[in-house]
């Protein structure tokens, strides 16, 4: 009995120096981790779909913009896949594996991002986890969210659970479930939420590892609840805005508070597009956004505000540049109302403009508008306070 | 006689050792031990894509190493570096055009003695390195802790350890892929992992799961075909062990494979215009295995054997690699229906 400690202490050595590490509890906490991730990953997995899209548009500049004035046609085919174009220059290769969505809700919504139908494909299948395999519909397409609702013709689906919105907090683990290498599983890439509210509180951030291989996936939680759809996203717009953020631990997620703001729209076939102003801004001027060109038509003509006026605020955020007004304005869908403070002189007034788009804007012209009615009730003349 | 006072001291040495060895690395320390004394640091050929550099797993204890294949390999000096620092030579055994792995076979560098006479370095013997015994990398499942090793950006000079990254197993796909314009040959399943190895250097580096067991070969640098992105992915071992088998124990390898006959299923398919052209049905020959499953005329076919078909291409790729006598599935779409229908190739007459 006496000898017991040394023989003890002996035996601790012999197994230390046997597995120096496994006696770690780290290795444990490391383990369990694993097998949730697991959990969480086979909890949510029935409720992702597998999209396919057949054939589509070529590469080319899309997006809102007229097509290039020459196309090129020498006759000879690419040798390699050219990088979608969009209407700012950014180039991307879009997609052209299979993607992931997920059930929306049991009458066969199924919710994905606009990312994957860049192409605008000609046919859109969906492979159920349980193997059935259907013929979709795009019904419409959020290009402001990125968020695209396909229909399938089934009924009973379940429906994965979400995280409400107000439990969502910044370190909460995060996987990011995708489709895009093909494979039995979907993908995963694990990360956390690295920040709330991010695009005009429009989505979550996340370190996970987006890319076109899981945009239009779910961003689940360690419980296996839907945080939200992982799209590609900026703070600038275009409909290939961020994806070349892909892989490098900035992405975003759309939460679901926002989905359900539209989602009964998007389901009638309504689509959202980028809004516009119709304005050229003067980058030259010092500190203050001013208006050098107005598109005719336009909302902002309509309404009299004429070249050489200044934006002051756009949405209450105060304007110093061009930059300001995008970031002011860029999460704004074409339709909604950006409330505008426009100086001219002495006069400061407030509009409400409905944001148009860009297919409904005139050229940009640079003469005065029509005389404004001084009856006009939305302009609201007032003195400067700082004004000598 | 073991006095209280021994005991006391029998007890501290016992729980100071205890707290020594859960002073671990967050629990990565088994996976991290095991790579950084079994992965070794090449620097070979610089010249256009290739960086110069790269990383290799030693898979024999007498300095076997198996890496990718790579344009560093060609120099007429290739280096081999281990953990300690010891620069070692070594002769390329085999380069694999399929699997686009590689064989090294370490051997000491000729020395030079104080009066600048070459001297052949200390021989190499058997049991003098630590290698990797391949793990089973069927037993991943996505969300496992995955951990990589290897040099990326030859960061790890002279003795100094490699760099390691811990991320998760995302899953297992066909590699798909492309290096610059040039389709990648080697096609065949690979571990998609969630942590970045599309890095200069980090090619033939290890990958390892959370016990420190062997899981895979981080392949080359390619670009994804079906997602256009840079593909971080790692060739299974056992892709990796067959082919370290097949050269170091070529007459175990099983003789010349059969010739292939070309399976044969009757669909004509409607080829106009060029790029991403759909795969429809032009015509259906008579008393073919097609016409037997049911195929028609103007049927969009969207998926062969579970493979999604999204071109002409594709569709003979997944086609090419059959063999007369498989059965396979395949879904069309019919009048906006999808409907399945299972073909059995017969041999091409």
């Amino acid at each position: 009995m006496r000898w017991f400690p040394i023989v003890a202490s002996c035996m601790a050595l012999v197994t230390t120096a046997a597995q120096p590490a496994r006696a770690g509890e780290d290795f444990d906490i490391l383990k369990t981790r694993q097998s949730l991730f697991h959990d969480a990953i086979d909890s949510v997995v029935p409720y992702i779909v597998r999209i396919e899209t057949i054939g589509g548009a070529q590469p080319r500049v899309v997006g809102e913009t007229a097509p290039p004035e020459e196309e090129e046609d020498d006759g000879s085919p690419p040798p390699q896949p050219m990088p979608f174009q969009d209407n700012l220059g950014s180039q991307f290769m879009v997609a052209d594996g299979p993607t992931a969505g997920i059930i929306f809700d049991a009458d066969g919504w199924i919710l994905t991002s606009s990312f994957n139908f860049v192409r605008e494909p000609a046919h859109i299948t969906i492979h159920l986890t349980d193997g059935r395999d259907y013929v979709a519909e795009l019904v419409a397409r959020d290009r402001v969210r990125k968020l695209a609702l396909l229909k399938i013709d089934a009924t009973g689906l379940q429906t994965p659970e979400w995280v409400p919105v107000s439990e969502i907090r910044v370190g909460m683990r995060t996987i990011a479930l995708g489709r895009g290498f093909g494979g039995e599983s979907p993908s995963a890439t694990v990360g956390i939420v690295s920040a709330l509210n991010r695009m005009d509180g429009n989505a979550v951030q996340t370190d996970a590892k987006l890319s076109p291989a899981n945009y239009g996936g779910p961003l689940i939680d360690l419980r296996g609840r839907v945080l939200g759809i992982c799209v590609p996203m900026a703070q600038r717009p275009g409909e290939l805005a961020g994806v070349e953020f892909y892989d490098a631990g900035i992405g975003f997620a759309v939460t679901k508070d926002r989905v359900e703001e539209i989602v009964a729209e998007l389901k009638e076939g309504v689509s959202f597009y980028r809004g516009w102003l119709g304005v050229s801004i003067n980058t030259r001027a010092q500190n203050n956004c001013m208006i050098r060109a107005v598109a005719d038509p336009s909302p902002v003509r309509e309404l009299g505000i004429r070249p050489g006026d200044i934006i002051a605020t756009a949405n209450g955020h105060e304007l110093r540049s061009i930059k300001n007004l995008r970031q002011a304005i860029y999460m704004v869908p074409a339709g909604e109302v950006v409330q505008l403070v426009i100086r001219h002189g002495d006069l400061e007034s407030c509009y409400e403009v409905v944001l148009a788009r860009n297919t409904e804007l005139g050229a940009l012209v640079q003469n005065e508008p029509p005389p404004i009615d001084p009856a006009n009730p939305f302009i609201k003349p007032k003195k400067l306070p700082w004004k000598r | 006689m073991v006095t209280g006072k021994h005991r006391t001291f029998c007890y501290v040495c016992g729980i100071v050792l205890a707290a020594a060895s859960s002073l671990s690395a967050g629990g990565f320390d088994p996976a991290i031990e095991a790579l950084s004394s079994r992965v070794v640091r090449l620097f070979g050929l610089k010249a256009g894509l290739s960086a110069g550099y790269g990383s290799g797993v030693l898979v024999t204890s007498d300095g076997v190493v198996v890496t990718v294949v790579s344009l560093l390999l060609d120099a007429e000096r290739l280096r081999v570096v281990t953990e300690d620092g010891t620069v070692y030579g070594a002769d390329v055994l085999k380069q694999d055009r399929d699997t686009q792995l590689a064989l090294l076979r370490l051997k000491p560098l000729s020395q030079y003695d104080r009066r600048g006479r070459s001297v052949q370095g200390d021989a190499i013997e058997d049991g003098q390195f630590s290698y990797f015994k391949p793990g089973d990398s069927s037993t991943l499942r996505p969300g496992d802790w995955v951990i990589a090793g290897g040099n990326p950006f030859k960061v790890a000079q002279g003795d100094e350890p490699i760099s390691t990254t811990v991320g998760v197993f995302s899953t297992r796909a066909e590699l798909d892929a492309r290096r610059k314009t040039r389709d990648f040959p080697f096609r065949g399943e690979v571990l998609v992992i969630d942590t970045i190895t599309s890095t200069p250097g980090s090619p033939g580096g290890a990958l390892v799961n959370l016990d420190g067991e062997w899981v895979g070969l981080i392949g080359r640098l390619v670009v994804s075909n079906r997602t256009h992105t840079n593909f971080n992915y790692a060739v299974p071992v056992e892709t990796v062990t067959d082919f370290v088998q097949s050269v170091l124990h070529p007459e175990a390898a099983p003789a010349h494979k059969p010739a292939t006959v070309a399976a044969f299923h009757g669909i004509k398919l409607f080829e106009l215009g060029y790029l991403k052209k759909l795969v429809y049905v032009d015509s259906v020959k008579r008393r073919s295995p097609a016409r037997a499953a049911g195929v028609k005329k103007d049927d969009l076919i969207v998926s062969v054997g579970g493979k999604s078909v999204s071109d002409i291409a594709s569709f003979q790729q997944v086609m090419r690699r059959k063999k007369p006598g498989d059965t396979l599935q395949l879904v069309v779409i019919r009048n906006e229906q999808i409907k399945t229908m299972t073909i059995e190739l017969a041999e091409a007459k």
